[in-house]
Protein backbone atom coordinates (compact mmCIF):
# COMPACT_ATOMS: atom_id res chain seq x y z
CA UNK A 1 0.00 0.00 0.00
CA UNK A 2 0.90 3.78 -0.63
CA UNK A 3 1.57 6.16 2.29
CA UNK A 4 -1.02 8.07 0.78
CA UNK A 5 -3.43 5.35 1.19
CA UNK A 6 -2.36 4.30 4.57
CA UNK A 7 -1.92 8.03 5.85
CA UNK A 8 -4.57 8.76 8.25
CA UNK A 9 -3.25 12.69 7.82
CA UNK A 10 -2.38 13.04 4.59
CA UNK A 11 -4.83 15.41 3.82
CA UNK A 12 -4.87 17.84 7.04
CA UNK A 13 -0.81 17.60 6.00
CA UNK A 14 -1.45 19.06 2.67
CA UNK A 15 -4.19 21.79 3.97
CA UNK A 16 -1.00 22.51 6.59
CA UNK A 17 1.21 22.89 3.91
CA UNK A 18 -0.90 25.40 1.99
CA UNK A 19 -1.59 27.12 5.25
CA UNK A 20 2.22 27.54 5.69
CA UNK A 21 2.59 28.85 2.04
CA UNK A 22 0.00 31.33 2.54
CA UNK A 23 1.59 33.09 5.60
CA UNK A 24 5.05 32.76 3.61
CA UNK A 25 3.24 34.70 0.71
CA UNK A 26 1.77 36.95 2.93
CA UNK A 27 5.18 38.08 4.76
CA UNK A 28 6.80 37.89 1.27
CA UNK A 29 4.00 40.85 -0.22
CA UNK A 30 4.06 42.43 2.75
CA UNK A 31 7.81 42.71 2.32
CA UNK A 32 7.76 43.59 -1.16
CA UNK A 33 5.30 46.34 -0.55
CA UNK A 34 7.71 48.07 2.09
CA UNK A 35 10.06 47.25 -1.10
CA UNK A 36 8.57 49.22 -3.44
CA UNK A 37 7.36 51.69 -0.89
CA UNK A 38 10.52 52.92 -0.16
CA UNK A 39 11.40 53.28 -3.81
CA UNK A 40 8.49 55.29 -4.11
CA UNK A 41 9.16 57.50 -1.73
CA UNK A 42 12.56 58.32 -3.26
CA UNK A 43 11.44 58.85 -6.48
CA UNK A 44 8.52 61.14 -5.42
CA UNK A 45 10.93 63.24 -3.16
CA UNK A 46 13.19 63.87 -5.95
CA UNK A 47 10.05 64.67 -8.49
CA UNK A 48 8.69 67.17 -5.98
CA UNK A 49 12.46 68.27 -5.28
CA UNK A 50 12.75 69.23 -9.06
CA UNK A 51 9.24 70.43 -9.35
CA UNK A 52 8.76 72.94 -7.05
CA UNK A 53 12.19 74.50 -6.17
CA UNK A 54 14.87 73.25 -8.80
CA UNK A 55 14.50 76.22 -10.86
CA UNK A 56 14.17 78.46 -8.27
CA UNK A 57 17.12 77.00 -6.39
CA UNK A 58 19.18 77.00 -9.82
CA UNK A 59 18.37 80.75 -10.13
CA UNK A 60 19.27 81.72 -6.53
CA UNK A 61 22.12 79.42 -5.63
CA UNK A 62 24.76 79.30 -9.23
CA UNK A 63 27.63 77.90 -7.29
CA UNK A 64 24.98 74.60 -6.75
CA UNK A 65 23.78 74.79 -10.51
CA UNK A 66 25.21 71.54 -11.30
CA UNK A 67 23.97 69.89 -8.46
CA UNK A 68 20.42 71.43 -9.13
CA UNK A 69 20.50 70.42 -12.98
CA UNK A 70 21.56 67.02 -11.83
CA UNK A 71 18.14 66.93 -9.98
CA UNK A 72 16.12 68.35 -12.73
CA UNK A 73 17.79 65.34 -14.84
CA UNK A 74 17.07 62.67 -12.50
CA UNK A 75 13.71 63.73 -12.43
CA UNK A 76 12.80 64.20 -15.69
CA UNK A 77 14.63 60.19 -16.06
CA UNK A 78 12.28 58.95 -13.42
CA UNK A 79 9.21 60.64 -15.47
CA UNK A 80 10.33 59.31 -18.67
CA UNK A 81 10.47 55.97 -16.83
CA UNK A 82 7.56 55.58 -14.94
CA UNK A 83 5.66 53.64 -17.33
CA UNK A 84 8.85 50.89 -17.67
CA UNK A 85 8.93 50.86 -13.68
CA UNK A 86 5.85 51.56 -12.76
CA UNK A 87 6.76 51.57 -8.87
CA UNK A 88 3.83 53.28 -7.77
CA UNK A 89 0.97 51.13 -9.38
CA UNK A 90 2.71 48.21 -8.05
CA UNK A 91 3.30 49.56 -4.61
CA UNK A 92 -0.41 50.29 -4.78
CA UNK A 93 -1.52 46.69 -5.98
CA UNK A 94 0.67 45.25 -3.29
CA UNK A 95 -0.17 46.63 -0.23
CA UNK A 96 -3.96 45.93 -1.73
CA UNK A 97 -2.65 42.20 -1.68
CA UNK A 98 -1.06 42.15 1.51
CA UNK A 99 -4.33 42.94 3.31
CA UNK A 100 -6.35 40.53 1.16
CA UNK A 101 -3.89 37.80 2.05
CA UNK A 102 -3.43 38.86 5.88
CA UNK A 103 -7.59 38.67 5.98
CA UNK A 104 -7.14 35.16 4.00
CA UNK A 105 -4.44 34.21 6.45
CA UNK A 106 -6.64 34.40 9.51
CA UNK A 107 -9.98 32.73 8.09
CA UNK A 108 -7.09 29.88 7.14
CA UNK A 109 -6.30 29.57 10.40
CA UNK A 110 -9.89 29.50 11.86
CA UNK A 111 -10.00 26.77 9.63
CA UNK A 112 -7.02 24.93 10.68
CA UNK A 113 -8.23 24.71 13.95
CA UNK A 114 -11.38 22.94 13.05
CA UNK A 115 -9.55 20.29 10.92
CA UNK A 116 -7.00 19.72 13.31
CA UNK A 117 -9.48 18.85 15.66
CA UNK A 118 -10.77 15.84 13.22
CA UNK A 119 -14.06 17.99 12.77
CA UNK A 120 -13.59 17.66 9.02
CA UNK A 121 -13.75 14.60 6.94
CA UNK A 122 -11.00 14.09 4.36
CA UNK A 123 -13.07 15.14 0.95
CA UNK A 124 -14.30 18.26 3.08
CA UNK A 125 -10.45 19.17 3.56
CA UNK A 126 -9.67 18.56 -0.11
CA UNK A 127 -12.38 20.75 -0.97
CA UNK A 128 -11.55 23.67 1.24
CA UNK A 129 -8.07 23.04 0.61
CA UNK A 130 -8.61 23.54 -3.06
CA UNK A 131 -10.85 27.07 -1.89
CA UNK A 132 -7.89 28.26 -0.63
CA UNK A 133 -5.47 27.96 -3.30
CA UNK A 134 -7.94 29.19 -5.33
CA UNK A 135 -8.59 32.53 -3.40
CA UNK A 136 -4.98 32.93 -3.12
CA UNK A 137 -4.37 32.49 -7.03
CA UNK A 138 -7.66 34.45 -7.77
CA UNK A 139 -6.11 37.13 -5.31
CA UNK A 140 -2.83 37.67 -6.71
CA UNK A 141 -4.19 37.32 -10.32
CA UNK A 142 -6.65 40.52 -9.82
CA UNK A 143 -3.54 42.09 -8.11
CA UNK A 144 -0.95 41.69 -10.61
CA UNK A 145 -2.33 40.28 -13.93
CA UNK A 146 1.20 40.56 -15.19
CA UNK A 147 2.76 38.22 -12.68
CA UNK A 148 4.80 39.05 -9.26
CA UNK A 149 8.88 39.22 -9.05
CA UNK A 150 10.38 37.23 -6.75
CA UNK A 151 13.39 38.71 -5.41
CA UNK A 152 14.93 36.23 -3.36
CA UNK A 153 16.63 37.71 -0.60
CA UNK A 154 12.67 39.44 0.50
CA UNK A 155 11.76 35.74 -0.19
CA UNK A 156 14.22 34.64 2.48
CA UNK A 157 13.24 37.07 4.99
CA UNK A 158 9.48 36.26 4.40
CA UNK A 159 9.90 33.09 4.85
CA UNK A 160 11.99 33.25 7.74
CA UNK A 161 9.17 35.43 9.06
CA UNK A 162 6.49 32.54 8.25
CA UNK A 163 9.13 30.20 10.64
CA UNK A 164 9.08 32.25 13.24
CA UNK A 165 5.62 32.84 13.52
CA UNK A 166 4.53 29.01 12.99
CA UNK A 167 6.93 28.34 15.59
CA UNK A 168 5.66 31.11 18.27
CA UNK A 169 2.11 30.07 16.99
CA UNK A 170 2.25 26.16 16.93
CA UNK A 171 5.55 25.23 18.23
CA UNK A 172 6.88 23.69 15.20
CA UNK A 173 10.36 23.83 13.88
CA UNK B 1 12.04 20.62 8.40
CA UNK B 2 10.15 18.79 5.70
CA UNK B 3 10.83 19.59 2.22
CA UNK B 4 7.71 19.88 -0.08
CA UNK B 5 7.82 17.04 -2.71
CA UNK B 6 8.98 18.22 -6.10
CA UNK B 7 5.70 18.66 -8.25
CA UNK B 8 3.37 19.45 -5.91
CA UNK B 9 2.12 22.71 -4.52
CA UNK B 10 1.28 26.14 -4.79
CA UNK B 11 4.86 27.88 -5.02
CA UNK B 12 6.28 26.27 -8.41
CA UNK B 13 2.61 26.64 -10.13
CA UNK B 14 2.43 29.91 -8.68
CA UNK B 15 2.76 33.09 -10.47
CA UNK B 16 4.67 34.38 -7.42
CA UNK B 17 7.55 32.52 -6.49
CA UNK B 18 7.74 30.23 -9.74
CA UNK B 19 11.42 28.96 -9.02
CA UNK B 20 11.33 29.05 -5.34
CA UNK B 21 10.68 26.45 -3.15
CA UNK B 22 8.74 26.68 0.26
CA UNK B 23 10.25 24.57 3.15
CA UNK B 24 7.18 23.54 4.99
CA UNK B 25 7.30 22.51 8.86
CA UNK B 26 6.11 19.49 10.23
CA UNK B 27 2.68 19.80 11.04
CA UNK B 28 2.33 19.90 15.21
CA UNK B 29 1.55 16.27 16.27
CA UNK B 30 -1.68 15.63 18.11
CA UNK B 31 -3.82 15.86 15.35
CA UNK B 32 -7.51 14.12 15.43
CA UNK B 33 -8.04 11.86 12.78
CA UNK B 34 -10.31 13.50 10.34
CA UNK B 35 -13.97 12.58 10.80
CA UNK B 36 -15.39 9.58 8.82
CA UNK B 37 -17.99 10.29 5.92
CA UNK B 38 -21.24 9.28 6.83
CA UNK B 39 -22.98 6.86 4.23
CA UNK B 40 -26.55 6.75 3.79
CA UNK B 41 -26.63 3.05 5.54
CA UNK B 42 -24.77 4.19 8.21
CA UNK B 43 -26.60 7.48 9.03
CA UNK B 44 -29.98 5.66 9.02
CA UNK B 45 -30.87 3.82 12.39
CA UNK B 46 -30.23 0.32 12.73
CA UNK B 47 -34.22 -0.02 13.56
CA UNK B 48 -35.36 1.73 10.41
CA UNK B 49 -33.73 -0.73 7.93
CA UNK B 50 -35.34 -3.57 9.90
CA UNK B 51 -39.01 -1.43 10.05
CA UNK B 52 -39.43 -2.61 6.12
CA UNK B 53 -41.77 -4.13 5.21
CA UNK B 54 -43.90 -3.20 7.98
CA UNK B 55 -45.90 -6.43 9.85
CA UNK B 56 -49.18 -4.44 8.87
CA UNK B 57 -47.74 -4.94 5.01
CA UNK B 58 -46.91 -8.77 5.58
CA UNK B 59 -50.11 -9.67 6.57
Amino acid sequence: MSETSTNPHRQQQLYWAQLFELKVDAAYIRCYRDHLGRWTTGLGTVRAIASSGGIAGWAVWHEYAFAWGTIIAASQVVDALKDVFPFTKKHKAASAHTITLGSLFIDAQLEWENIFSGRYTDEEITKRCHKLKKLQHDAEATSFPDGLADRKPLFAQAQQEAKDYFRATYGVE
Amino acid sequence: MVEKPAGWGYAKDSAIMPSLTVQIPPMPPGAATPAQPSTPAQAAPASAQTALPSNAEQR
